[in-house]
């Protein structure tokens, strides 16, 4: 038997050091093996057999008066043992009954059949039942026979059972296949202890019998226990108890329920009164609150605690319990709690929260509650004189474990931080729930260290826009704000996400874009995601001006009475900070004001140049942001601004007194051509970013008109002069043809392009222009030229017929037969070819095409003419230095180009691209760039 | 087609009508910018020129011509400081006066 069981040697013999391996085999029922005692010197047990009691007397005479006083010994003991030993049957047959009743299993093993006469008398011998007074011999002898028994018990266990349930237990991992285990261990226990507990422990005193019983019990656990591999019992049984836990804790439900909430809304329903989901609870009434955890237990439960409770029962009996299923329990519960935690909370971010509340009535009620009832079952046997089944769980246990969830319940809400941060302010419950947890500092540094883990894996990196990042990092700011008012965890926070937002390009600009939007109207919600503006700020600037009214004196306060000193785990060189304050925290991403206000100096004159009547929009935000930097740096903002009231003072007085809003007296006296209104902004140059100006000629009608405005400007501020930026600007042009008028406003360049296609004569040939002409004749770059002609194609006011030709497109192609106006190459020839007359919707497919293109293509002639700038310096570098690689290029473009080179590898890549198709360029070995003489 | 243009929309800057790319001989910043103590340019911060051909901003020559020392002199060439021209007619101060008095 023992070759089954991987022993090794010296396994084997320190076994064999404890049993020996004698006692495998039946022990010879001698009695003198097991008992030194003196068989000869029994006078007082003859002498006590007289006053046994009258039903044994007789028997026990009988009995006694054929041996003498060795052999009724060695016959008793024969008889008795023959009497208990178990049989040898294998395991098979126990395997068999293992379901059954057990009844028939103890008739199978003899177990109940009672003893005969003479059996009977000799187990009364042996115990010696019925003598008042023991004698040390006789209790020695009871002793011996229990002895006995175990070791029988002992044997026949590791003969006859454990090669079986060994092979059971390593045989397929099915289902109910440990509680299999425990019903034949049951059944074993049984048929070990049944002779015991009918026959024998009747004739023994009642303090002895219980004595008597836990030593054969304590035996056979120990065999058990040792026979089994544990670790192979601990999988099963923490598989057995999780499965019931799982319907004991409602956890299984929760997890239903969170699977089809609505579809089985109306079943849910009926069953409302126990439940432990935290939705229902929150809808009660706090006195219904309490009982929904505690009454009405649904069925399932009830059954699933039923069986548990049983099964737990039966393992204490065979041995299986103890310390070791305490330890299986232990960690099965750990992993129930989260469980629980993770299914009843995953997404409940309501505030105001309730749910450490409920975490902890779950766990009084619920949890604590199973444990009591589990541990009183799989207790430890008491090890010396403990207090009867006193509770192993005390009030400090359930507080603990209370602890432990709300534990759980952070480290739940710290992997949800990221979607609670994008949800906010819908989801503040979720942080004060991590309130609760983060009040340590080992708390804390965790919520720190994962969350920074979970922002550079979603947010950190190039997918995410600029917009979308300091979106995040503003609710970022306000959540670890109401996380932690003292502002040490968000200082730790800040760190990654504004080093990171400081490597953007970008982030300047839309900060100070921001700004200067438009605010939310007040009561609308401030819709965060929307579009490319980071329209929040705006809000933030106006509402952040009365905080900053308060004086903030800091640490220098000595007088403040709510004084703390910074948390333990703050950075060395962590400043107590106005950190709620969103602007401030995103203005000192920089290290000096100085990009800040010249990107908002930037952004400000693109929306003063522009043609609007008000502009209290940014006169307010320069206010509120003067407050912030004070007014010396945004000295030259200012400037742009009284620029702008001045000019439109100094262009009504101007207009007034040279008479422009009356025709010019030398113009021609042609009522249909209406004298255009000329209007003017005149800036302060020194104050105003760099403008970048576009030469050309302005129509002559212009021209004179600006002379005029300059001559009404010198009179009325001495001495000073105007320089025209004609770039810059925009003009109201009326475009009338055959059968239609078309207003619109545009840049300066493009209605001057347009008005060069002006034709006086009512009917006659469109006008037709190419790119070069117009170049020469308005002084205007091709480029320039070429941009402002697709954009009248876009609009549908000119076509390409060739590449760089234009003309005038008179009638409308969707209006008309197709008279060769729309067979140009461009998406109108596409329209002309494939398109049904007078369709209209493929015309304006078409017409979006082109638009499309011409705005691609626009976007792209002004690209390149940016980059043309630099391509002196390119053919400069590439002359002198010989060939080299784009990296090369591009890293002496930034030392060389002053103010930096504003584009990135992939454009000039692209740039250079395009020189190597026209051939000024060439690509030579390993990717460098040459020059072609 | 006929163009017409309805409205035309202009930017222009002004300048000093002095040569360009020169500075205030006191506090060497452009005459199209402001003197050290003026926050606007233009009408706030006038330009002086003397007869001697020098000019400065006017806050700058009186802040000069004010103290003691200066004598009334040119801090560019040491002649006698007169004012040629006035580039900006602004309130009239005490000091401005004396300037004018001097002339």
């Amino acid at each position: 038997m023992l070759s089954t069981v991987p022993l090794n040697a010296g396994r084997r013999r320190v076994f064999g050091s404890v049993f020996s391996p004698a006692s495998l085999e039946a022990r010879p029922p001698t009695f003198a093996s097991a008992f030194d005692h003196d068989p000869t010197d029994a006078p007082s047990f003859q002498g006590s057999i007289g006053s046994s009691s009258t039903v044994k007397a007789d028997s026990q005479t009988s009995f006694i008066s054929t041996h003498d006083s060795q052999d009724i010994w060695n016959h008793a003991w024969r008889a008795a043992t023959a009497f208990l030993a178990v049989p040898d049957r294998g395991f098979a047959p126990l395997y068999k009954f293992r379901e059954t009743d057990g009844s028939e299993a103890l008739k199978e093993w003899n177990r109940l059949s009672p003893p005969s006469k003479e059996t009977a008398e000799a187990l009364a011998y042996l115990t010696a039942s019925g003598q008042p007074v023991k004698s040390p011999e006789s209790v020695a002898a009871v002793r011996a026979l229990f002895e006995w028994y175990g070791d029988e018990i002992r044997r026949h266990f590791l003969v006859n059972l454990r090669a079986g349930l060994y092979e059971l237990l390593e045989s397929s991992d099915k289902e109910g296949l440990l509680r299999m285990i425990v019903d034949c261990l049951q059944l074993a226990r049984r048929i070990y202890l049944a002779p015991i507990v009918h026959y024998l422990l009747p004739l023994l005193a009642t303090p002895e019998q219980g004595l008597v019983l836990t030593q054969l019990q304590r035996g056979l656990h120990t065999v058990v226990s040792y026979s089994l591999p544990w670790s192979r019992i601990s999988t099963l049984l923490a598989g057995e108890i999780t499965r019931d836990a799982l319907v004991i804790l409602s956890i299984d439900s929760l997890l239903e329920d969170s699977d089809a909430d609505d579809a089985s809304q109306d079943e849910m329903e009926v069953d409302r009164q126990y439940s432990v989901s935290y939705e229902d609870w929150k809808q009660e009434t706090p006195e219904a609150r309490a009982q929904m955890m505690t009454e009405g237990e649904d069925g399932r439960v009830t059954m699933a605690r039923d069986r548990l409770l049983a099964f737990l029962n039966a393992l204490q009996l065979v041995g299986l319990g103890g310390d070791k299923a305490q330890k299986v329990f232990a960690s099965v519960m750990n992993v129930m709690m989260t469980a629980f935690v993770r299914a009843a909370y995953t997404g409940q971010w309501e505030t105001p929260t309730s749910v450490p509340q409920h975490l902890r009535q779950w766990i009084e009620n619920v949890f604590a509650r199973l444990a009591v009832q589990v541990l009183a079952i799989i207790h430890t046997p008491p090890a010396g004189i403990q207090a009867s089944s006193g509770l192993d769980v005390s009030f400090g246990d359930v507080e603990k474990w209370q602890e432990i969830g709300i534990a759980r319940l952070g480290a739940l809400r710290t992997s949800e931080l990221f979607d609670v941060i994008v949800e906010w302010p819908a989801s503040t419950g979720a942080v004060e729930d991590l309130r609760h947890f983060t009040t340590h500092p080992a708390a804390r540094a965790y919520v720190t260290q994962s969350f920074i883990a979970s922002l550079n894996q979603r947010l950190l990196h190039p997918g995410a826009s600029t917009v979308e990042i300091l979106q995040l990092y503003i609710s970022i700011i306000r959540v670890f704000h109401l996380l932690d008012p003292k502002g040490v965890l968000l200082d730790r926070i800040a760190r990654p996400i504004r080093r990171y937002l400081r490597d953007r390009d970008d982030t300047v600009k839309v900060i100070v874009g921001g700004l200067l939007a438009e605010p939310p109207p007040a009561g609308a919600p401030a819709v965060s995601a929307s579009g490319d503006t980071l329209v929040e700020l705006a809000a933030e600037l106006n509402k952040a001006h009365q905080n900053s009214l308060r004086t903030n004196m800091g640490e220098l306060d000595y007088d403040d009475m709510n004084w703390a000193p910074d948390p333990v785990d703050a950075a060395p060189d962590y400043r107590k900070s106005k950190s709620s304050d969103v602007i401030d925290s995103l203005v000192s991403l920089f290290d000096s004001k100085e990009t800040f206000v010249k990107e908002m100096q930037t952004l400000l004159a693109d929306r003063l140049l522009q043609n609007r009547e008000m502009y209290d929009q940014e006169t307010s935000v320069l206010e509120l942001l003067k407050l912030r930097f004070g007014d010396s740096a945004l000295q030259a903002c200012q400037v742009m601004l009284r620029d702008i009231h001045d000019s439109r003072r100094l262009d009504t007085t101007v207009r007034k007194d040279q008479g422009l809003s009356k025709p010019l007296p030398g113009s021609r006296p042609d009522s249909a051509r209406q004298h255009p209104e000329m209007h003017a902004k005149v800036l302060s140059r020194f104050f105003w970013p760099e403008i970048q100006d576009q030469e050309f000629k302005v129509p002559d009608e212009i021209a004179a008109l600006q002379q005029r405005y300059e001559a009404g400007f010198e009179a009325l501020k001495q001495s000073r002069k105007l320089t025209w930026r004609n770039g810059l600007g925009q003009v109201t042009v009326e475009l009338q043809f055959e059968n239609r008028t078309f207003v619109d406003e545009v840049t300066t360049w493009q209605a001057t392009v347009i008005y060069a296609f002006h034709s006086e004569s009512e009917s006659g040939e469109p006008v037709t222009r190419t790119v070069t002409d117009l170049s020469n004749e308005l002084e205007m770059a091709v480029a320039l030229v070429r941009s402002a002609c697709l954009s009248w194609v876009s609009k549908r006011i000119l076509t390409e017929v060739q590449r760089d030709t234009f003309r005038v497109l008179e009638v409308l192609p969707s209006e008309t037969e197709h008279n060769g106006l729309a067979d140009g190459p461009d998406a109108f020839g596409m329209e002309g070819a494939g398109g049904a007359p007078g369709d209209a919707v493929d015309a304006a497919v078409a017409a979006e095409a082109a638009a499309a293109a011409a705005a691609k293509e626009s976007a792209e002639a002004a690209a390149m003419e940016k980059m043309n700038l630099y391509w002196q310096f390119i053919v400069g570098m590439l002359t002198n230095q010989g060939p080299m690689p784009l990296q090369r290029v591009i890293m002496m473009l930034k030392i060389v180009v002053p103010g930096g080179f504003p584009f990135s590898n992939e454009e000039l890549r692209e740039f250079l691209a395009g020189m190597v198709s026209r051939r000024k360029l060439e690509i030579v070995s390993g990717g460098n760039y040459k020059i072609v003489h | 087609m006929k163009v017409a243009i309805k409205e035309w929309n202009s930017i222009a800057t002004w300048h000093w009508d002095i040569p360009e790319d020169e500075v205030c001989g006191i506090c060497r910043v452009q005459f199209d910018g402001t003197c050290p103590t003026c926050k606007f340019p233009g009408d706030d911060c006038s330009l002086l020129l003397g007869k001697c051909g020098h000019s400065f901003h006017m806050h700058c020559l009186l802040t000069w011509i004010n103290q003691e020392t200066s004598k009334g002199l040119c801090p560019m060439c040491r002649q006698s400081m007169y004012c040629r021209r006035l580039m900006e007619m602004g309130p009239l101060t005490i000091s401005r006066i004396r300037v004018e008095a001097e002339r």
